[in-house]
């Protein structure tokens, strides 16, 4: 897989590219509470919030080469110091609380990563990060101002105060419009850390830290740094959760909701920037066509994702671009996805 | 057994190193004194230590005992990244690039680093393409390392040399007051050799920084170093001018066999 792929910023074209991809994104997401069922809008406003869980998780993959197991501790952050915050103190800007959640799991992870990043050995952060979820997880479960195990519920969609104008997010579809315009804001920075000089370090230290290091680079620092940024962001994408379910749950906390943005990122492409956008967008597909299959559900989607990961190793977006290639008679490079030294 | 220092201020000064590992004592009690403007030679059998003296030099890993001092400043227990921050820069035995970027992505990387570290601007305002001043300079060094063809290319695809080169712009991209090249044409056939050697005397020349050396050929020892230091069995047999390292009786007998050596 060459480097064109993902954060080649020498040349400049990949914006160009990018920006087109997003803005037809974009008008399919604006136009689709016009055209579709309740079902199926319900369904893009939750994908728009996996887009973001999964590709704050890749950037600590895909260009630190850190293995979180963890990812949903920040999320549950963010959307219970949301929901908490909101209930508490209604009188501060909706903008305001939501950005504290984005600090505050920014700040977590600042904590933690300062225990768990000290060792250079991937295994010990990826274990850690996996206990952190199991305490973030039980806590949740267990203290009752958080409502335990039933979690909080009638999480209200605040008012939004613009000084010019202010808009109710509880009436028809705004607050669907106002999460799709956050998570574009927020997949913007990304993408900007990514392809900026910030992610040409990230990507030197996913590449070869010590090498790194040589030049220079504090590793640790780095790695700190993509994990507090990628925490703060999901953290932001847990806060706007809270209000489109009007409830929350201790499991948004559970392993297993930590496991999506590593399998959204492995279905689509850890190397491209959209990889975990294409993986989390097939697999909300997979789980709408298959959601009248009682029972059968979870088999059929588990069976053809395993198949897609098997045929394509380099994840869909892999797959596609070593075709392209074929196609335009180069020869095919394989793909070889690095592991966190 | 040392010769006396003729001038130069001592630059980058090593003192009773001793390194172990679990199964190995590699360096026993060795001092390297580099003067300041120094072309100076490691050289040693295989095995002798001359690769672990490079890490306990540049930081890659701590000395059990002695010190290592830069610029008369303590940096024995110094992290690596904050000695280049200093002005080490260093090359590694087996040549390491990051594999999957392009040549030109990996200079890229280390100018960036090189002005981050010294509290310059990197990029202007929110761009995210490496400024005007990075592309030139990305340019002029590979130029000058003799890769500007190549600079499209995936690093891991490179030739052995030509890797080696792309870590030597790197290393060049640093800036750094001493360079530290571990056995910079190992591997090359004998034409590359002499294109290295050339290389790194021109760089010396246009760039005048101290370089620190490991080398096996002794041509390319003896056509580049203003000083030598043999290592043997993790101790400091001598050190001197290439003309006295060569008509020690002790050298030619340990290392370079009893032959007469021709440079
Ligand atoms: N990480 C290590 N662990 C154990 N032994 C090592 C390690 N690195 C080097 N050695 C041993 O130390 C000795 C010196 O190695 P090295 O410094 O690479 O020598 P040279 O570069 O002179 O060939 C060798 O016997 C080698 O086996
Ligand atoms: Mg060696």
């Amino acid at each position: 897989m060459t480097s064109s792929t993902n954060g080649s910023t020498i040349n400049g074209s990949t914006w160009r590219r990018d920006a087109l991809i997003a803005a037809v994104a974009l008008a399919v997401l604006v136009s689709l509470p016009f055209v579709a069922n309740k079902g199926i809008v319900f369904v893009a406003g939750t994908l728009a919030l996996h887009v973001v869980f999964g590709l704050s998780w890749n950037l600590m993959f895909g260009q630190t080469g850190l293995v979180s197991f963890g990812h949903a501790s920040f999320f549950a952050i963010g959307g219970y110091a949301f929901a908490w915050t909101a209930k508490m103190f209604p009188q501060l800007h909706p903008l305001l609380l939501f950005a504290g959640a984005g600090v505050l799991g920014a700040l977590v992870a600042l904590v933690v990563g300062m225990i768990a990043l000290r060792r250079s050995v991937g295994v010990y952060f990826a274990i850690l990060s996996l206990a952190l979820s199991q305490i973030v997880y039980l806590l949740l479960s267990y203290t009752p101002s958080l409502g335990q195990e039933d979690g909080l519920t009638g999480i209200r969609r605040p008012l939004l105060s613009l000084g010019l104008t202010t808009i109710d997010l509880a009436r028809g579809d705004n607050y669907y419009y106002f999460m799709i315009a956050m998570c574009t804001l927020l997949a913007i920075g990304l993408w900007w850390v990514v392809h900026g000089s910030m992610g040409r370090v990230f990507k030197s230290i996913q590449q070869d830290p010590e090498r790194a290091a040589f030049l220079g680079i504090n590793v640790q620092g780095y790695r700190l740094r993509s994990f507090a940024i990628a925490s703060g962001t999901t953290a932001i994408a847990g806060a706007l959760y809270g209000p489109w379910l009007q409830l929350l749950t201790p499991e948004i906390a559970h392993w297993t909701f930590s496991a999506r943005p590593i399998l959204y990122t492995l279905l689509g492409g850890v190397q491209s920037f959209w990889g975990p956008v294409v993986g989390a967008l097939c697999f909300a597909v997979l789980e709408y066509g298959t959601r009248t299959l009682h029972g059968l559900s979870e088999i059929v989607v588990g069976c053809i994702l395993l198949l897609i990961v098997l045929a394509f190793p380099g994840g869909l977006l892999g797959g596609l671009s070593r075709l392209g290639k074929r196609m335009a008679g180069k020869p095919a490079v394989a793909a070889k996805p690095e592991l966190a030294r | 057994m040392t010769a006396a220092r003729q001038g130069g201020t001592p630059l980058l000064v090593a003192t009773k190193i001793v390194k172990d590992y679990p199964s190995v004592k590699v360096l026993k009690d060795v001092d390297v004194s580099v003067a300041e403007g120094d072309t100076f030679a490691v050289i040693g059998p295989n095995g002798a230590g001359k690769t672990t003296l490079f890490k306990v030099l540049s930081g890659e890993v701590f000395a059990d005992r002695g010190t290592v001092t830069f610029k008369d400043l303590d940096v024995t227990r110094m992290p690596e990244w904050k000695r280049v921050r200093l002005g080490f820069g260093r090359s590694f035995q087996v040549a390491r690039v990051f594999p999957d970027l392009t040549t030109d992505e990996n200079v890229v990387i280390a100018i960036e680093a090189y002005h981050r570290n010294a509290g310059q601007p990197v990029t202007r305002g929110l761009a995210c393409k490496p400024s005007r001043e990075t592309r030139d300079i990305v340019e002029d060094t590979l130029l000058e390392v003799g890769l500007i063809d190549k600079r499209h290319e995936i690093a891991r695809l490179l030739s052995h040399g030509d890797k080696k080169r792309l870590e030597l712009a790197m290393s060049l991209a640093l800036r750094p007051r001493v360079l530290m090249l571990d056995e910079p044409t190992a591997g090359m056939s004998p034409s590359d050799r002499r294109a290295a050697t050339e290389l790194i005397a021109a760089i010396k020349e246009r760039h005048g920084m101290t370089i620190v050396l490991t080398e096996h050929d002794m041509e390319v020892v003896f056509g580049l170093a203003s000083r030598v230091a043999v290592l043997h069995q993790g101790a400091m047999v001598v050190t001197g001018t290439p003309a006295q390292v060569r008509d020690d009786p002790m050298v030619r007998e340990i290392y370079l066999g009893s032959e007469p050596v021709h440079a």
